[in-house]
């Protein structure tokens, strides 16, 4: 966890949320679903967004951790999935 | 004047303990101590990949990737236990790995180096102890299997295993009983082993065990007045309180209803996010589970003491007070915070972004690329990026030489990124090329 190591790994909470919006995101795109896109990816900004917005109430931590910290991640993570699931369906994926 | 590139010792002793600390941990893992294991780790990575690699196996790349693993670890360890003179390489207490398993026949009260390296030997025995009896207990099971082959494989296993697991288990028994056995009340000296080190006595009947100046008659040395007076005795004692600082008591719960309110922010949206787009796929039962993980999760984050989780005092911050001591302060520095230029920012972003979106659009359009296709994307796009951050690193030079102020810390950091980015999509690509087309698995 985040916290017994002073470092975020992929099960922490906003590394995993955000690799699986990712992998989510390009799941709903190949499907075409854009309704359910449009929800998710607003919602993982949303949730950004309150990141910051609680983080400025409080000396730009959370849970005694720089805010940035969780958003460099999580918009890492975000990235990765999206990318990682890009290549699955582009190379792998032939329905 | 401070000189840059000289790293001043620090001041503070638990920065110079920190600092020790890490060293002692560079050289256990780099130093040269284990580099007939990792060879021996690279030689079977490489036969078993061989072997994968021949049956078509997609385990081939990754029992590769441990084997390159395998040999950088092992040639950094040669190459460091090639450099040491010998008075070094003796002064290694581990050269022969099985010297290392003997547990030396001693009783209470030693000294705290004796007592780790008892218990580090144990911690062997007892490993090497459990990983024997489990190949023989697996050995033993495989006799109700039907074939004569395979009957007699298994039970030559178990008698190995048996065989050569039959020593270490004897000097676990024998350090049990004796060597870290307290020696009044006969407990185990490392089932205990966090408080013996904190306090230095036994916790069920008190007796002396750790002391850096071990007395001529121990046993008239166990009253509890402290013994400990010369220097190293004053180190030991800080490091037990040290280490006590760090000891979890159940009284040490925080309560701060902030944290609630930061534990609320942090897990809300995923936990709305899970329900929403999984009703319909959990289970009632799925759905309970789901909601007793993240209830136990929020409760870790709100209870769990900032002092136990060791917030502010990382190797990290260490390294980053480490490094402010030997910065130049300036008051142009210690007033502005550095921040990232926007256009740099921009241009870095924007490639990734573009290759992402150009990505996604190939996916809404269900294409699957050739051959070509993926060769190219496997090249084009670290060049690409190796391209867009070396007019960005030249773009920023010529910002520094202009202004006269150096670069900050993040665009080093997001430079850094990209380019593990780029090895990152380079190697995805690269194995999706390789796997697919050249060897069609």
């Amino acid at each position: 966890m985040i916290y017994g190591r002073q470092r975020l790994s992929p099960t922490d909470v906003p590394t995993f949320f955000s690799a699986i919006a990712g992998l989510f995101t390009v799941k709903l795109i190949h499907a075409h679903d854009v309704t359910r896109l449009i929800v998710l990816n607003v919602l993982w900004l949303a949730w950004l967004g309150l990141i910051s917005l609680r983080a400025k109430f409080h000396g730009g931590k959370l849970l005694s951790f720089d805010c940035g910290l969780y958003q460099g991640f999580a918009i890492a993570f975000y990235l990765l999935g999206l990318l990682m699931a890009c290549v699955y369906y582009l190379v792998y994926y032939a329905g | 004047m401070n000189n840059p590139s000289k790293i001043t010792p620090p001041e503070d002793p638990e920065e110079q303990e920190a600092m020790r600390e890490i060293a002692e941990e560079q050289e256990e893992k780099y130093g040269g101590r284990d580099r007939w294991i990792l060879t021996g780790v690279f030689v079977v990575a490489a036969l078993c990949s061989v072997w994968q690699f021949s049956q078509k196996q997609p385990l081939a790349l990754f029992l590769l990737a441990c084997t390159v693993l395998a040999a950088v670890l092992a040639i950094i360890n040669w190459r460091s236990w090639l450099k040491k003179s010998p008075g070094e390489k003796n002064a290694i207490s581990s050269t022969r790995f099985f010297k290392n398993l003997e547990i030396e026949d001693c009783s209470a009260p030693y000294s705290e180096a004796k007592f780790l390296k008892l218990r580090k030997a144990f911690g062997r025995n007892l490993a090497l102890s459990a990983i024997a009896f489990m190949y023989a207990l697996g050995g033993l099971m495989g006799v109700a299997v039907p074939q004569l082959s395979v009957r007699v494989i298994s039970l030559s296993i178990a008698g190995a295993a048996i065989f050569l697991g039959r020593r270490p288990a004897q000097r676990v028994w024998r350090a049990g009983k004796g060597s870290l056995a307290c020696p009044k009340c006969h407990d185990l000296l490392t089932s205990q082993a966090s408080h013996v080190l904190r306090t230095g006595r036994c916790r069920k009947c008190g007796t002396l065990i750790i002391t850096d100046e071990v007395p001529a008659d121990a046993a008239a040395e166990n009253s509890p007045e402290g013994i400990e007076t010369s220097p190293a005795a004053e180190r030991t004692r800080k490091r037990r309180s040290s280490r006590a600082s760090r000891q979890f008591k159940p009284d040490q719960f925080q309560y701060d209803p902030r944290r609630i309110l930061d534990v609320i922010t942090l897990l809300s949206v995923p936990t709305f996010s899970v329900y929403y787009f999984g009703w319909n796929r959990l289970e009632g039962a799925g759905r309970l589970l789901i909601g007793i993980m993240i209830l136990f999760t929020s409760a870790l984050f709100c209870f769990m003491p900032d002092k136990l989780l060791g917030v502010g005092s990382s190797s990290f911050s260490h390294f980053k007070r480490g490094k402010k001591d030997i910065e130049p302060t300036s008051e142009s520095a210690v007033s502005q915070p550095e921040r990232l230029p926007l256009l740099d920012f921009a241009m870095m972003l924007a490639f990734p972004a573009a290759v992402i979106i150009g990505l996604s659009y190939l996916v809404w359009m269900h294409h699957v690329l050739t051959q070509l296709e993926l060769a190219l994307l496997t090249l084009c796009v670290p060049g690409a990026i190796v391209l867009v951050s070396y007019f960005v690193v030249r773009h920023e030079g010529h910002h520094v030489k202009k202004t006269g102020k150096p670069a900050p810390e993040r665009f080093l950091w997001s430079i850094i990124a990209l380019w593990v980015l780029a090895m990152f999509i380079f190697v995805v690509c690269l194995v999706s090329l390789i796997q697919k087309f050249w060897l069609k698995w």
